[in-house]
């Protein structure tokens, strides 16, 4: 019972510890650009010296110079203050931003990861997938800078099914933005699905579990599945990297005030505090991701856990 | 034929964009004109004609493409090279390629064109701004590359004819053009040829949001988002560029992809 325990929990831990890894790494990468490139870290005081406290302020030592504030800084994600929200620290304002896009997004992230196995599946099973073959393959040639703005038209402009900016109050927005985001992404991931499903179905032991009568669904799921969850996760992954770089396109012109809109304001007023804010966001994103799909599939593949 | 043409057509729109003449054009009589005999793709706010625009920014995007693309190589090449060598760089590369790949790419293209463009006075002159996204481009790139050639370069390394070479003397420099070189031409051939419409898709989002050239110097992605902002009363502004686009990235994957069929 113990070892089936042990080796349940180790490459939970074994993970956790290769993120927590990641996660220093990442926090040290974002400090070296505030030690090494010059206002790329405002401290409070910088603001506070034309107040009436600044005599209170004045001794306080700057930012790297004591250890132990700089481990509280590292610790606290303390990234200083954004050049034009005088009164707001960045990690204030990019947790506000995020906190307004995952609303959506984590939504489409979840339907992303299970409706496209399930599509796949599906079309898999089809006798016409040579045209949703096709279909995907014509999606997948157009760019989501010119998808994006094509749907919004249709949808706000042409046929107005849904209100013409985003409205946060109406169900119809969220519906129509996670609609939005996901169909090229979503197209792209099936389309690789399929292709991978065909190609696994000419190994030896998938016509071995055929010549055995099993059924096909069976075979799929309980055989094939397991064999190419390491394909799936690796296309996920990349896929979710343009459903992020879509999300700024759909923002930008749908009027959402999430990260997507938050990070293009800080690139064009040239505000660098909070564009380092905003990677450290989609990068400790990215690594969230990353790491709760590997446990997911870590339990599902047990070829993945004698890997790791 | 299939595989020529996606080299002339980059030949066309590489040769069009040395065209300076054309956003000069301005004419306050013919603005906002819809598509027609006279102007194919219509005029723009300020009576350019858009086709000639958009085939421009076409052929300006692609050079961006081409020039960022030799940069990626040639820093990708040269670093996984030089990395397969030093034998404790292990963790240092892994961890470096990891943490490239967990930021998309346009965000870190977005941090070195900020980066970069600090060190200039300012970035309203094309060379600069075309200078900017080039090498930014390219940084955020290489380390997939890196990584592949410092792979191949370790599978080889313990090859019997390589340690012959070295047994006669040849000198490393002998050794990385003749073996390491020709083992990964054709693999760099390839992803080089395949990597130049994401490179188009990077450079026209980058435009989109801002991190591009000037209007002088517009590409496909300023014109799409120009456009997108009179697409309810014209939108053959928004059309024209965002047809062109697509249609340069239907020929360029069509005339790289495999003949051979799934189905």
């Amino acid at each position: 019972m113990l070892s089936l325990l042990s080796s349940a929990a180790k490459p939970f831990f074994d993970l956790t510890f290769k993120f927590l890894i990641n996660f220093h790494l990442l926090l040290i990468i974002i400090f070296t650009i505030f030690y090494f490139v010059p206002g790329a870290y405002i401290d409070d005081e910088h603001f506070v010296e034309n107040t009436s406290v600044a005599g209170a302020v004045a001794d306080k030592p700057d930012f790297f110079f004591s250890v132990k504030d700089s481990l509280k800084a590292f610790y606290s994600l303390d990234f200083g203050m954004a050049y034009h929200n005088r009164n707001s620290k960045v990690i204030d304002i990019v947790w506000k931003k995020a906190s307004y896009s995952f609303r959506y997004l984590s939504t489409s992230i979840l339907v992303l990861f299970f409706f496209s196995i399930l599509i796949s599946f599906f079309i898999v099973r089809s006798k016409n997938r040579r045209h949703f073959l096709l279909f995907f393959r014509g999606l997948n040639q157009i760019p989501q800078l010119v998808l994006i703005p094509v749907v919004i038209y249709f949808f706000s402009y042409a046929f107005s099914i849904v209100p013409l900016r985003f409205d946060p109050n109406s169900r119809s927005s969220y519906c129509f933005v996670i609609f939005v985001l996901l169909i090229k992404p979503m197209g792209q991931l099936i389309h690789l699905m399929v292709e991978r499903w065909h190609r696994e179905k000419s190994e030896t032991y998938v016509q071995f579990a055929r010549a055995k009568g099993l059924s096909n669904n069976r075979i799929l799921f309980v055989h094939m599945f397991k064999n190419i969850a390491n394909s799936f996760l690796g296309y996920f992954l990349t896929i979710v990297l343009q459903l992020l770089t879509g999300n700024f396109i759909l923002e930008s012109l749908y009027s959402i005030p999430g990260f997507g809109l938050g990070f293009m304001d800080s690139v064009s007023q040239r505000d660098l505090p909070l564009v380092v804010g905003y990677l450290f966001l989609f990068s400790s994103l990215y690594l969230t991701l990353h790491f709760s799909v590997q446990i997911v599939f870590m339990y599902l593949n047990p070829k993945l856990r004698e890997s790791e | 034929m299939r595989k020529l043409t996606p080299l002339f057509l980059i030949m066309a729109l590489v040769g069009f964009s040395f065209q300076h003449t054309i956003s000069s054009q301005i004419d306050p009589s013919r603005i906002f004109l819809s598509p027609g005999a006279s102007f194919w793709g219509g005029t723009d706010s300020l009576g350019r004609d858009l086709l000639q625009r958009s085939l421009r920014g076409a052929g300006l995007s692609l050079l961006i493409c081409l020039f960022s693309l030799i940069l990626t190589y040639v820093m990708g090449m040269v670093l996984g090279g030089v990395l397969s060598f030093w034998k404790r760089a292990n963790h240092l590369v892994i961890f470096i390629v990891d943490v490239f790949d967990s930021i998309p790419n346009f965000l870190l293209v977005a941090l070195f064109s900020i980066l970069i463009s600090r060190g200039f006075v300012a970035t309203s002159s094309a060379n600069a701004a075309f200078s900017i996204l080039v090498i930014s481009i390219a940084l955020s790139a290489w380390p997939p590359i890196a990584r592949y050639v410092r792979l191949e370069i370790l599978q080889l390394k313990g090859k019997d004819f390589l340690n012959a070479t070295i047994v006669l003397g040849g000198s490393p420099f002998y050794l990385a053009r003749t073996h390491y070189l020709r083992a990964i031409w054709p693999w760099v051939k390839l992803s080089a040829a395949h990597s130049i419409p994401q490179f188009i898709l990077i450079e026209s989002v980058l435009s989109f949001t801002g991190f591009g050239m000037n209007s002088d110097y517009a590409t496909l992605g300023y014109l799409i988002f120009e456009g997108w902002k009179n697409a309810l009363i014209y939108p053959h502004l928004f059309v024209v560029p965002s047809v062109i686009l697509c249609l340069i990235i239907w020929i360029l994957t069509w005339g790289l992809q495999e003949t051979k069929e799934l189905f």
